[in-house]
C-alpha cells in the first residue's frame, strides 16, 4: 500500500506536522484551550526566517557562509515566533483566563485573523519564494533507499525534528521546570498551591511551542520552496488534527498523530485522484476522530465532575 | 523572578510587540537571482508621520460615523428588553410603539433618498443582518460556536444556482427547496457535532464550511466549479422601471430592498417569538449550564439540533437572496473569512440578544464600505480590524454592544 | 407497569453499583423508599452519596444493579427522560441559570411539561401563547410556595445564597416531580434558614411528593426524616428510623472512627444528642 516514495514523503511531512502539533497539545494540556493562532506563529517564523536570509543576501553574508546564514535564519525565526507567541498569550489569553470557555477561543480566532491579514498586507498577497541558494545543498544531494531517492533535505528535516522533539522530551521529563509543566497540566490549582509559578510555566509553554513551530515553518519553507500568509491556516488545521488524533494534551500522541497525518496525506497525494483531495484529508480525519474516539489514540478519557 | 529571567521576558515582550515593524519594514526584491531584502523606509515613515496626519484630516468623517453609530446603538439599546416580564410589558408601552412606528416609516421611505450605490449597500447590509440573526440562534443563544456558517450560506445560494442551471427557475421558486436543503444539512451537521465540547465543535463546523467550499469547487459537473453560475435577469429579483418615487436611483433595486426589509421584519418577529418560548429558554439554559438543563428535563440534543436547523434555514434564505440580487455565485464567496465576519457581527452586537446581531451587521459591514471612498485601502485591512474587534470585545465588553451587564458578569467569571 | 408501585414503594434500588476504573464509588446498594416518605441518606464525605444521586437521575449509568421507579426499571435512562418520569433534583453546588431571572429559571423547568413545538414557537400561535402564560403562572405559584414571589424579576445571580437554594428547589418543583432529590439543601445555612428549610420540606411532602435527601446537618436529618440510610465507602452500612440509626455502632464507627465505636459499644450504646 505504501511505496517507499510515499513513505519518505509522509515521514518528512509528518515530522513537520508533529513539531507544530506539539505546540497545540502543550497549550491544551495546561490551559485546556485550543490556541487557534498557533498556525500563524508558524507562518511568522517562516517569514522571519526568509527575511533573515534575504538580509543575508543583501549584506553579503549569504555569499560568505550559507550554513551560518541558514543557522541565523532558524535562530531568528524561532526567536521572533517565541516573542509573538508569548505576546499572544499575554495580550489575548491571559486576561480571559477566568472567563467563559468560549471567550479565549474567540480571541484566538481574532488573533489568527489579525495576524494573517497583517502579514498579507505587510508582505504579500501572493507567495514568497524561499531563496534556493540556502536549500540547494540539501535538495541537490540524495541517497538511495531501496528504489527511492531520499534527499538530504528530507533527512535533515527528519533529523532536526527528531532532535527538537528529543530536546523537548528531555526538558519535560528530566528537568525541574519540565516537572512543573507536567504538574500544571495535571492540576493547575494544586500546582499553584505548592508554589509553582503558573504564569511563568504558561509563558514558557507558549514560548517553547512557538519556537518549535517556527522551526517547522523554516523546514516547510525549505521543503516546499515557498511561504504564504495563509500557510499557517492550512498547516494549523493539519497539525491540530494531528494533536487531536494522538490525544490532545499528550506529547507522544502529538508526534504519533503528526506522523499518521503526514503519511495519510502523502498517500492521498500519490493517488491519481488525489492531488485535489489531499487538502481534505485532515478535515476528514478530524471529524472521524471526534465522532468515533474523541480522546484520540493515546489520550485519556475526561469525565465531568458533577 | 530572577533578574536575568525578568530581563529576558522584557526583551521578549519588546520583540514580540515590535516584530510587526520588521515585517512592515522589510520586503523582498526577487528580480535579482538572489532574494534581496528591501528596507521599506517609506512605509515606516508613513506609519509614523503620515497616518496620524491622515486621521486628523478625516476626523470630520470619522466623527460623523461615530455619531451615526452612537445613535443606532442608543436606539437599539432602548428597544432592547432582556427579562421575560419586561418583554411582555414592553408590548404595551406607548413610547415604544411610537418609536417603532417612526423607525418603520423611516426605513420604508429610505429608498426614496438613496442613490444607487447606497441602495446597494443597504441591501447588502440587510442580507448580512439576516445572516447574523440566523447565526445568533446557535452562537448567541445556545452557546454553540459555529465557525463554518458560510457553508450553510453557500448551500442556500447553490441550491438556487443549481436549480437554475437545470430547470431555469426564478429565485422565488428556489426559496422553499433551499430552506429544506438547509434544514436537512443543518440537522446532519448538528447531530454528530453537538456531543462535542465547545472548541471541538468550532473546529468541526469550520471543517464543514471548508468542505462545502471544497466540494463546490471540485464537483464541477454539478456546480460548474470555479467558474461559478450566472443567473439571467428573468430569474433574479425584478428591477423597477424608473419611477418618480425614487429620484436618485436608476437601478430599480428598490424591490430587492423591500424584499430584504420584509424578510428582516419577519425575522425579528420570528426570533422574538422564539425568545419568548420554551425553546428559546431551553437554549439559554443549555448555554448557561447544560448539565442543569438536562436535569430540568430538557432534551439538550434535540434542542441543539433544532438550533442548528433553524440557523441553517436562515442562512439558506440569505443565500438565495444574495444570488437573486447579484446574479452570480461562485465558491470563493463562501470562504472562512465570511464565517469569521458573521461571527464578529454576532459578537459585536451582543451574543444572545435579539436585536444585537442587526447592529453588529450594520457596523461591521457598513462602516468599512462607507469608509472605502475616503480610505480605499481600508478594505484590505478589513480582516485585521475584525480581528482586533473580536479580541477587544471579548476582553472589554464580552456581552457585546447590546448585551446586558449580567451577561458580562457571566462571561467574565467561571461558573 | 409491573406492579411494585402498588404497595406504596416509589423507589427501589437493587444491588446498585457504580465503578470508575478500579474504584467502586457505590457498591451493591439496596434501598427502598415508600411514597410520601422523607428519606435521608447520610455518611461521611466520599461515601458515594452524590454518586448515588447521579445514578438515580441518569447522569451516570450504573455498572450493576437496577433502579425501580414506580415499578419501572429506569437505570441508565437519560437525565431528561428521568425528569420527565417524575424524579427531580437539586445540586450540591447551586447551579442556577444566572442570565435568567428567578421567574425564568422556574419557567425553564417546565420544559418537559409543555409541548409547544418549533413551528408553534416560531409563529407564536395562540396555543403556544396560552402555554407561556400558564407556565408563567405555575412559575409564580412555585416561587410563592418557597417564599420568593417578590424576587421573581431579580436576576438569579443577584439573589442571596439562601434565596438561591430556595430557587433551586422551586425550579425542581416546577418539573412536577413525584420524587424530589435534594443534595445537601442545608449547606451553608444559618439556624433560622435551616428551620425554614425543614418547614419547606414538610410542605413539599404535604403536596404528596416523596423527598430523598443527602444531608450532613444532623439537626435536619434527625429532625425531619422518616427513615435514614447510611453509606460509607460506597456501601450501605445501616438503615432505619432516626433513633435506630443514631444508636447503631457501625454508624458511629464510620463517623467517629474505630476507637470511638469500640468505646461506645463498651459503654452500652449510651449516646448524647448531637447538637
Amino acid at each position: 500500500m505504501l511505496d517507499s516514495d510515499t513513505l519518505i514523503n509522509g515521514l518528512t511531512r509528518g515530522a513537520i506536522y508533529a513539531l507544530i502539533a506539539l505546540g497545540y497539545t502543550m497549550v491544551y494540556g495546561i490551559l485546556g484551550m485550543i490556541n487557534f493562532a498557533h498556525g500563524e506563529v508558524y507562518m511568522i517564523g517562516m517569514f522571519a526566517g526568509i527575511i533573515t536570509l534575504a538580509v543575508a543576501n543583501t549584506t553579503g553574508l549569504g555569499a560568505m557562509s550559507v550554513p551560518f546564514a541558514l543557522f541565523l535564519a532558524f535562530l531568528f525565526a524561532m526567536f521572533i515566533s517565541s516573542a509573538v507567541g508569548f505576546a499572544n498569550e499575554r495580550v489575548a489569553y491571559r486576561p480571559l483566563r477566568r472567563a467563559h470557555v468560549l471567550a479565549p477561543l474567540i480571541t484566538a480566532i481574532g488573533l489568527s485573523t489579525l495576524l494573517q491579514n497583517f502579514m498579507m498586507n505587510a508582505q504579500s498577497k501572493d507567495k514568497i519564494d524561499f531563496p534556493q541558494k540556502y536549500s540547494a545543498y540539501f535538495t541537490d544531494h540524495w541517497v538511495m533507499f531501496g528504489s527511492s531517492r531520499v534527499s538530504y533535505l528530507q533527512i535533515f528535516i527528519v533529523v532536526l525534528s527528531v532532535a527538537l522533539m528529543a530536546a523537548l522530551q528531555y526538558f519535560v521529563a528530566r528537568t525541574k521546570f519540565g516537572k512543573a509543566m507536567r504538574a500544571c497540566s495535571q492540576d493547575k490549582t494544586m500546582a499553584e498551591l505548592v508554589g509553582i509559578p503558573l504564569d511563568r510555566v504558561i509563558s514558557v509553554t507558549f514560548i517553547v511551542g512557538s519556537a518549535l513551530a517556527a522551526a517547522a515553518g523554516m523546514l516547510f519553507a525549505m521543503y516546499n520552496g515557498l511561504a504564504r500568509f495563509d500557510s499557517g491556516y492550512v498547516a494549523g488545521i493539519k497539525a491540530f488534527t494531528a494533536a487531536v488524533l494522538g490525544g490532545i494534551g499528550n506529547i507522544p500522541g502529538a508526534v504519533l498523530g503528526g506522523l499518521i497525518i503526514g503519511l495519510a496525506e502523502a498517500w492521498t497525494a500519490s493517488r491519481p485522484w488525489g492531488s485535489d483531495w489531499q487538502q481534505v484529508v485532515a478535515f476528514v480525519v478530524l471529524m472521524l476522530v471526534l465522532i468515533i474516539r474523541p480522546r484520540g489514540l493515546l489520550g485519556e478519557r475526561v469525565a465531568e465532575k458533577l | 523572578m530572577s533578574k536575568s529571567a525578568q530581563r529576558f521576558l522584557m526583551v521578549l515582550w519588546i520583540l514580540g510587540l515590535a516584530s510587526p515593524l520588521v515585517f512592515v519594514g522589510v520586503q523582498f526584491d526577487d528580480r535579482t537571482r538572489d532574494l534581496v531584502a528591501v528596507f521599506r523606509k517609506d512605509r515606516l515613515v508613513f506609519l509614523v508621520r503620515d497616518l496620524p496626519a491622515l486621521c486628523m484630516k478625516h476626523a470630520a468623517t470619522l466623527g460623523i460615523l461615530v455619531i451615526i453609530a452612537a445613535t443606532l446603538y442608543l436606539t437599539a439599546r432602548w428597544f432592547q428588553r432582556s427579562t421575560w416580564a419586561a418583554r411582555q410589558a414592553s408590548l404595551v408601552s406607548k413610547n415604544r410603539i411610537v418609536v417603532g412606528v417612526v423607525a418603520l416609516f423611516g426605513f420604508t421611505v429610505l429608498p426614496c433618498f438613496l442613490s444607487d450605490k447606497y441602495l446597494g449597500l443597504a441591501i447588502f447590509t440587510g442580507i448580512y443582518m439576516l445572516l447574523a440573526m440566523g447565526l445568533n440562534l446557535t452562537v448567541g443563544m445556545t452557546g454553540l460556536l459555529v465557525l463554518g456558517y458560510a457553508g450553510f450560506y453557500a448551500i442556500g445560494a447553490y441550491t438556487f444556482g443549481i436549480m437554475y442551471l437545470r430547470w431555469g427557475v426564478p429565485f422565488y421558486v428556489a426559496i422553499l427547496p433551499a430552506m429544506i436543503t438547509g434544514a436537512i444539512v443543518g440537522v446532519l451537521v448538528g447531530l454528530p457535532s453537538i456531543r462535542l465540547r465547545g472548541d471541538y465543535l468550532a473546529i468541526v463546523t469550520l471543517g464543514f464550511g471548508e468542505t462545502v467550499r471544497f466540494l463546490l469547487k471540485n464537483l464541477s459537473d454539478i456546480t460548474d466549479g470555479d467558474r461559478g453560475i450566472v443567473i439571467s435577469s428573468a430569474a433574479k429579483i425584478p428591477r423597477l422601471a424608473h419611477s418618480p418615487l425614487f429620484p436618485y436611483s436608476k437601478s430599480g433595486e428598490q424591490i430587492a430592498y423591500y424584499l430584504v426589509f420584509g424578510l428582516l421584519l419577519l425575522s425579528l418577529w420570528l426570533v422574538r417569538n422564539l425568545v419568548n418560548s420554551r425553546i428559546g429558554r431551553a437554549w439559554i439554559a443549555i448555554r448557561e449550564d447544560e448539565t442543569a438543563a438536562r436535569a430540568m428535563g430538557i432534551n439538550t440534543v434535540r434542542m441543539k439540533v433544532i438550533a442548528f436547523m433553524l440557523s441553517a434555514i436562515w442562512a439558506a434564505v440569505a443565500g438565495v437572496i444574495y444570488v437573486a440580487r447579484e446574479g452570480y455565485v461562485e465558491p470563493e464567496v463562501f470562504r472562512f473569512d465570511e464565517s469569521v465576519l458573521i461571527v464578529s457581527m454576532v459578537i459585536l452586537g451582543g451574543m444572545g440578544s435579539g436585536p444585537g446581531p442587526i447592529l453588529g451587521a450594520a457596523v461591521l459591514y457598513l462602516v468599512p464600505q462607507v469608509l472605502r471612498d475616503e480610505f480605499p485601502a481600508l478594505l484590505d485591512y478589513r480582516l485585521m480590524i475584525f480581528g482586533v474587534v473580536m479580541i477587544g470585545m471579548m476582553i472589554f465588553r464580552p456581552q457585546g454592544l447590546l448585551g446586558s451587564v449580567r451577561r458580562k458578569i457571566e462571561l467574565e467569571t467561571t461558573s | 407497569m409491573n406492579g411494585a408501585a402498588t404497595n406504596g414503594t416509589i423507589l427501589e434500588t437493587r444491588g446498585l453499583s457504580r465503578r470508575f476504573g478500579g474504584l467502586k464509588a457505590i457498591n451493591d446498594v439496596t434501598l427502598t423508599v415508600c411514597t410520601g416518605q422523607i428519606f435521608s441518606i447520610i455518611g461521611p464525605n466520599g461515601a458515594g452519596k452524590t454518586t448515588l444521586f447521579n445514578c438515580l437521575t441518569g447522569f451516570y449509568a450504573p455498572t450493576d444493579g437496577e433502579i425501580y421507579f414506580e415499578g419501572d426499571n429506569v437505570a441508565g435512562l437519560r437525565p431528561d427522560r428521568i425528569t420527565e418520569r417524575g424524579i427531580a433534583r437539586t445540586f450540591q453546588n447551586v447551579r442556577l441559570f444566572g442570565e435568567m431571572t428567578a421567574l425564568e429559571n422556574v419557567m425553564v423547568a417546565q420544559h418537559c411539561r409543555t409541548r409547544a413545538g418549533v413551528l408553534s414557537s416560531l409563529l407564536g400561535v395562540p396555543s403556544a401563547a396560552r402555554e407561556e402564560r400558564a407556565a408563567a403562572q405555575t412559575a409564580m405559584d412555585e416561587l410563592h410556595f418557597v417564599g420568593l414571589d417578590e424576587k421573581a424579576d431579580f436576576w438569579a445571580r443577584n439573589l442571596a445564597y439562601g434565596e438561591q437554594r430556595r430557587l433551586e428547589i422551586a425550579r425542581a418543583l416546577a418539573t412536577k416531580p413525584k420524587l424530589l432529590l435534594l443534595d445537601e439543601p442545608a449547606a451553608g445555612m444559618n439556624p433560622a434558614e435551616t428551620r425554614e428549610l425543614m418547614e419547606l420540606i414538610h410542605k413539599i411532602r404535604g403536596r404528596g411528593i416523596t423527598v430523598l435527601l443527602i444531608e450532613h446537618d444532623m439537626r435536619v436529618v434527625m429532625g425531619i426524616s422518616d427513615r435514614i440510610a447510611v453509606l460509607d465507602h460506597g456501601e450501605k452500612i445501616a438503615e432505619g428510623t432516626p433513633t435506630e440509626v443514631r444508636n447503631d455502632p457501625r454508624v458511629i464507627e464510620a463517623y467517629l472512627g474505630k476507637d470511638e465505636g469500640e468505646r461506645m459499644k463498651r459503654e452500652g450504646g449510651r449516646r448524647r444528642d448531637e447538637g
